[in-house]
């Protein structure tokens, strides 16, 4: 546990801004359920009761500057648990929300910046996309059963447009072959968008609403220009 | 043939009740809704209040007595004889039953937390009172600190006042509420849902586990600054309100102790009118015809102190052919016996011994546990069912034939509403019991007398068990304790004599266990069987005593 | 005084405590209850008393059940329900659906016999107490005549002659001058909880608990029937629980299973236990003291727990917040007791439809009044002490109604 020789004046917290928030955190109980329940409780004396608490009486910059929300996976496992059904996955978005961008862990902060340049975490050019695609298209038409398979880039009129994965192309290439060999075995009618096809979206999970915006946009955008109605989001 | 002969002669005297009136002793809220509540069914009543006054809607339906103290109470249910003090002068009055509904007292727990109270440390009932007045502009945007329940466990009734208050103060007068608990005492009627609503309103609750906060009040009327680590968030912080608020203790009222001996009533470990055993539930006390209700009895929410009307309504009300149909079966003294050491008035756990030159049964307020007649030296007192005579020819007609193989014979006295009732249920559930034992069912097991256990032994019983309820749990309140003073003396007399003490056996036994009522008796079994037959052997003349 | 009638809804202690003492007043009473036995939850509750009596109240249940089954104006109704309430001048004419009982309480001794003979699982079941008249009762459900008619192995054994399986369910009507409702609670399912509860053999609920103390005396883990070495009790399972629409504290919880584990301590000193929980309710007068030794025998311990999971061994693993060091410790227990949360009965709705009373927010019924009176733990969370006081009072209210 943390030890500060700090002593906070309790009733100076601020408590207009997390004051506002709806997530229902006055209502915990301090039942500690979340807490036991959480796969990342105790990571840097941090758990979602702590994490609650602080939000609820105000503890901002702690809160905002703690490095565990950005340990927590969002897996809501504790939402899931909460008897006074509070929002906690929500809060610790919003609190990541609350970070200067600045400061925003490396990765994730970079990997976002990438994206809205360049539409996706590793900025990889166009060419290399489809490259990469077409490799291992060709690498599953080797396999028995999947003779004259090819990857539909771009397909106007599919029914399903997939997103794809950063890592897909990038360190798991491997993984998307068992996606492709459900399609085709179901002869499902699909496609990938050559531009914008990044899947995951950062500012989901660094609380930035607006990028958030901008990634599901693009998304929306390539489907509407390939005029495909359903959309696969293996995220 | 002794003492049932005498009492086959002695005329039980019919009693009906002098009189059907019913006093009513308190002074605030819980008294008047009992006398509402019972003159609306034309009830005959006396109010007494020490209280210089006591309004009721038709007072010329009733008498009432105010500024005045009961000083003594004599006589029994139905005829209750009552002196009362009224400036200087004593007054008397007969009841048939007595209601005591005097109201509880609050006690600041200022010193438990080391403050000293003043403008701004106050107690619980002083901000309530406060905020029943309508203007308290005092109050504004203030910050309030509430402790509660950190010094010793608080309970419902206080946490609820608490978290009204809160929220009065939260909506009308725009204050900041912090509430200082270790345990939140939400067990009461819609408080998890005051809590929510209280935190909705934006009340902070700090609870803590090991740990208490820091309590400095800088001067006897200086600020309070509070200083407390948080359980959950492990931080350090520091509260400085503009207003303390300290929970409070509830006590009894402050002239329960000269009622209790008045009235010859138990009491519960806090001073409460109403020792704390379960069969006294709700409103009775150890003497029929004295009722406690509400705050007199324990520590009451609003809503129970109405309930207690309605309970104590039908106490007054309840048809009364169970006294007459069942006064043959009360204890009865022989006044030609009775050589006056009131012992039996002593223990007497109902008050029903009139104490005199010798000492007579009041029948009414007999409820026949037998105690009385087990410690009466002079054995002057008899109750149907427990005399040595039933008792021997019950044992003489139970006594199993000797077999070649040693099967002891075990006999146990049974409390007829604990392990009589385990035996029965028992036998229901198949459970396998010794073969040689027998039951004789008691009305307590502090009826059960030396001479009930030498009778059981002079008929070769190879073993006795006394088999009592629980501590607490006997209706007599102390006639378990008595039945193992009893036995213990019993034990330890035979013990010098040579015999094996380990032949006397009491346990306690609730009339649910039929499975222990099974290993008692078994295992007693295998510690007799270890020790053969009873070497006890009394001439049938030495018993001569006993008849 | 005398002829007028009630109809009591419910044969637990609510009910039991109302008919005894409408019957003090000469009324006559019918007594209904839907299951095969008189007692509801408290008959099955475990005397808690270690060296002495820690006032639970379960003896006083079996008290009075005996006295309501001997008193000659009350009238009981087993395996029954109402059907139809209709009202006109102050009379009530209830209509009643019964099942049979199909054991003649007259004849039945209580032997066993067929308890003993029954080939077909779960068809016959035991009473609680030795005034659950019959003691064994035939349910429809398991029974094997019931489904195709091919045995009647207990109606053939009994010696008494007192059982009769052929036959049909009936109706009644009963005219009364007043109801009182006292149809009790529902324990609180804990399926739908992470601790396993119907998927692991040693995960229970605090009222099974009850129960294997109350028959057994000791307990022991139902998959092994081995001693546990070491007891979880988890607190407020199904109780203070917004998502469930729970919004109250169960009141008896803590009670309960605080004496049930320091009975436990007492029979089976080697037992370890742990107690999880939010806030430890005031119950009784001795609470202070009482809470003072449990603190000695007893690890309190602050926080709910999350997931059970059961280890190789057949224990069970549990991860739980620890207060002080902030850490999540993980623990593995023989045998997990959930203190399942009182909740409103799953017919309330309905009978709230046939008599027209009020259902609160919270799923309870309202108070009412007005010829139908409630009364008990159908009104919301209480003690066995408060359930008899709430009976009289509403005993108290019907006799005002009835202007006796």
């Amino acid at each position: 546990m943390e030890q500060t020789c700090e002593i906070i004046d309790m009733d100076q917290l601020d408590h207009g801004r997390f004051g506002s928030w709806s997530f229902s955190q006055d209502f915990c109980v301090t039942c500690g359920l979340c807490s036991s329940s959480c796969p990342a409780s105790g990571i840097d004396g941090f758990d979602p009761r702590k994490f609650v608490r602080m939000v609820s009486l105000g503890l901002e910059d702690k809160v905002v500057e703690a490095r565990w929300p950005w340990i927590c996976t969002m897996c809501a496992k504790c939402e899931h648990v909460c008897p006074m059904e509070i929002d906690i996955p929500a809060m610790v978005r919003s609190v990541r929300g609350l970070r200067e961008r600045e400061k925003v862990p490396g990765v994730l902060h970079k990997g976002l910046a990438a994206a809205l340049e360049t539409g996706n975490n590793l900025s990889l050019p166009k060419e290399d996309f489809v490259f990469i695609l077409e490799d291992v298209a060709e690498e599953i038409a080797e396999e028995p059963g999947f003779e004259g398979f090819t990857v539909p880039i771009d397909k106007e009129g599919a029914n399903i447009l997939t997103t794809i994965h950063n890592k897909l192309v990038n360190t798991h290439t491997e993984d998307l072959k068992h996606w492709w060999k459900i399609f085709h075995a179901a002869k499902e009618d699909w496609t990938v968008p050559s531009d914008n096809w990044e899947g995951t979206n950062w500012g989901l999970f660094t609380g930035d609403d607006e990028a958030m915006k901008i990634m599901a946009g693009r998304v929306a955008e390539q489907m509407e220009k390939l005029k495909v109605k359903n959309l696969l989001w293996p995220e | 043939m002794g003492n049932v002969e005498i009492f086959k002669n002695l005329k039980m005297k019919k009693v009906t009740p002098l009189t059907e009136k019913t006093l009513v002793i308190g002074n605030g809220p819980q008294a008047r809704c009992i006398a509402e509540e019972l003159l609306a069914k034309d009830a005959d009543l006396i109010v007494a209040s020490e209280e210089n006054a006591f309004v009721l809607p038709f007072p010329e339906k009733t008498e009432i007595l105010t500024g005045v103290k009961i000083r003594s109470c004599e006589g029994s249910v139905g005829n209750f004889n009552l002196t009362l003090d009224k400036d200087g002068e004593k007054v008397s009055r007969i009841v048939e039953n007595v209601i005591i509904a005097e109201e509880a007292v609050r006690k600041p727990n200022f010193s438990l937390y080391g403050l000293t109270p003043c403008a701004n440390v106050i107690s619980l009932s002083q901000l309530k009172e406060s905020l029943s007045d309508d203007s308290r502009p005092f109050f504004k945007n203030k910050k309030f600190v509430f402790l509660t329940g950190l010094a010793k466990e608080s309970n419902a009734v206080i946490l609820e006042e608490i978290m009204r208050a809160s929220l009065k103060l939260q909506s009308e007068f725009h204050a900041k509420t912090y509430i200082l608990t270790k345990n939140l005492k939400v067990a009461g009627h819609g408080l998890e849902l005051l809590y929510r609503r209280t935190k909705e309103a934006g009340a902070v609750y700090i609870k803590f586990t090991e740990s208490q906060p820091e309590i400095h009040q800088q001067e006897d009327d200086g600020p309070v600054i509070l200083t407390f680590t948080d359980d959950i968030t492990g931080e350090q912080f520091r509260l400085t309100p503009d207003i303390t608020v300290a929970d409070e203790t509830i006590s009894p009222p402050e002239n329960t102790s000269d009622l209790a001996a008045i009235f010859g009533l138990d009491t519960d470990p806090h001073g409460f009118l109403q020792s704390d055993n379960v069969h006294r539930i709700s409103v009775l006390t150890n003497r029929k015809g004295i009722m406690v209700a509400g705050p007199s009895r324990d520590i009451q929410s609003p809503g129970e102190e109405i309930t207690d009307t309605g309970n104590l309504a039908l106490s007054i009300f309840k048809p009364s052919d169970e006294r007459e149909t069942a006064s043959a079966y009360k204890a009865q003294i022989n006044p030609r016996l009775c050589s006056g050491c009131l012992t039996c008035y002593s223990v007497c756990p109902y008050n029903a011994i009139l104490p005199d030159t010798t000492a007579s049964v009041m029948p009414d307020a007999c409820e026949q546990c037998g105690v009385c007649a087990a410690v009466c030296l002079s054995r002057a007192i008899t109750i149907k069912g427990l005399t040595y005579i039933e008792i021997s020819d019950h044992i003489e007609k139970n006594t199993p034939q000797k077999k070649e193989t040693f099967t002891p014979f075990l006999l146990a006295f049974c409390c007829k509403r604990s392990a009589a009732r385990a035996h029965e249920l028992a036998s229901c559930m198949g459970h396998k019991l010794p073969p040689g034992l027998k039951i004789i069912e008691v009305p307590c097991a502090g009826g059960v007398s030396h001479y009930h256990i030498f009778l059981a032994l002079r008929n070769n019983a190879d073993g006795v068990l006394v088999l009592t309820c629980h501590e607490g749990n006997c209706h007599s309140e102390r006639g378990n304790l008595y039945a193992h003073e009893q036995l213990n003396m019993i034990g330890s007399f035979l013990e010098i004599a040579g015999f094996e003490k380990e032949r006397l056996l009491i346990k306690p036994l609730a009339s649910n266990m039929s499975k222990e009522f099974a290993e008692i008796t078994n295992t007693f079994e295998k510690k007799i069987l270890d020790l053969g037959p009873s070497r006890f052997k009394m001439k049938k003349q030495d018993f001569s005593f006993l008849t | 005084m005398a002829d007028k009638n009630v109809l009591v809804l419910g044969g637990g202690i609510a009910g039991l405590s109302a008919a005894r003492k409408l019957a003090d007043f000469d009324i006559g009473v019918q007594l209904i209850e839907k299951s095969a036995f008189l007692g509801g939850h408290g008959i099955q509750f475990s005397c808690k008393a270690t060296d002495k009596c820690v006032k639970c109240g379960a003896c006083v249940v079996e008290e009075t059940l005996e006295n309501v089954v001997r008193h000659p104006k009350i009238n009981v109704l087993l395996n029954t329900q109402t059907q139809k309430i209709t009202r006109s001048d102050g009379q009530f004419s209830v209509t009643l659906q019964k099942n049979p009982a199909y054991i003649d309480p007259e004849k039945c001794t209580g032997c066993g016999l067929c308890f003993e003979k029954c080939p077909a699982h779960g068809a016959i079941s035991r009473g609680f107490s030795k005034s659950n008249l019959p003691f064994y009762a035939i349910s429809e459900k398991n029974c094997l005549f019931m489904k195709d008619k091919s045995c009647s192995l207990c109606q053939d054994t009994c010696p008494e002659e007192a059982i009769t399986l052929d036959q049909k369910r009936t109706d009644h009507v009963c005219e009364t001058d007043a109801i009182i409702v006292a149809t009790g609670f529902e324990a609180f399912n804990p399926e739908s909880k992470p601790y396993g509860y119907n998927v692991f053999d040693n995960v229970i609920t605090s009222l099974e608990l009850e129960r294997t103390l109350r028959q057994e005396s000791i307990v022991s883990r139902p998959s092994d029937n081995k001693p546990p070495e070491k007891i979880a009790f988890i607190q407020c399972v199904g109780s203070r629980d917004a998502k469930l629409g729970h919004l109250w504290c169960s009141k008896i919880c803590c009670g309960s299973s605080l004496r049930m584990a320091k009975l436990i301590r007492s029979r089976q000193p080697e037992t370890e236990m742990a107690f999880f929980y939010m806030d430890v309710q005031t119950f009784g007068k001795d609470f202070q003291v009482f809470y003072e030794t449990v603190q000695d025998d007893i690890r309190m311990i602050r926080a709910i727990p999350g997931d059970i999971f059961r280890t190789e061994t057949d224990r069970l693993r549990m991860a739980f917040l620890d207060n002080s060091t902030h850490e999540i410790l993980e623990e593995i227990f023989d045998l997990v007791v959930l203190s399942v949360g009182i909740t409103p009965g799953k017919d309330t709705k309905e009978l709230a439809d046939q008599l027209h009373l009020a259902v609160s927010d919270s799923g309870f019924l309202s108070p009412s009044e007005n010829g139908i009176f409630t009364a008990g733990t159908a009104l919301g969370p209480m003690s066995i002490a408060e359930t008899i006081s709430n009976a009289g009072n509403a005993v108290w209210e019907t006799l005002k109604y009835l202007r006796i």
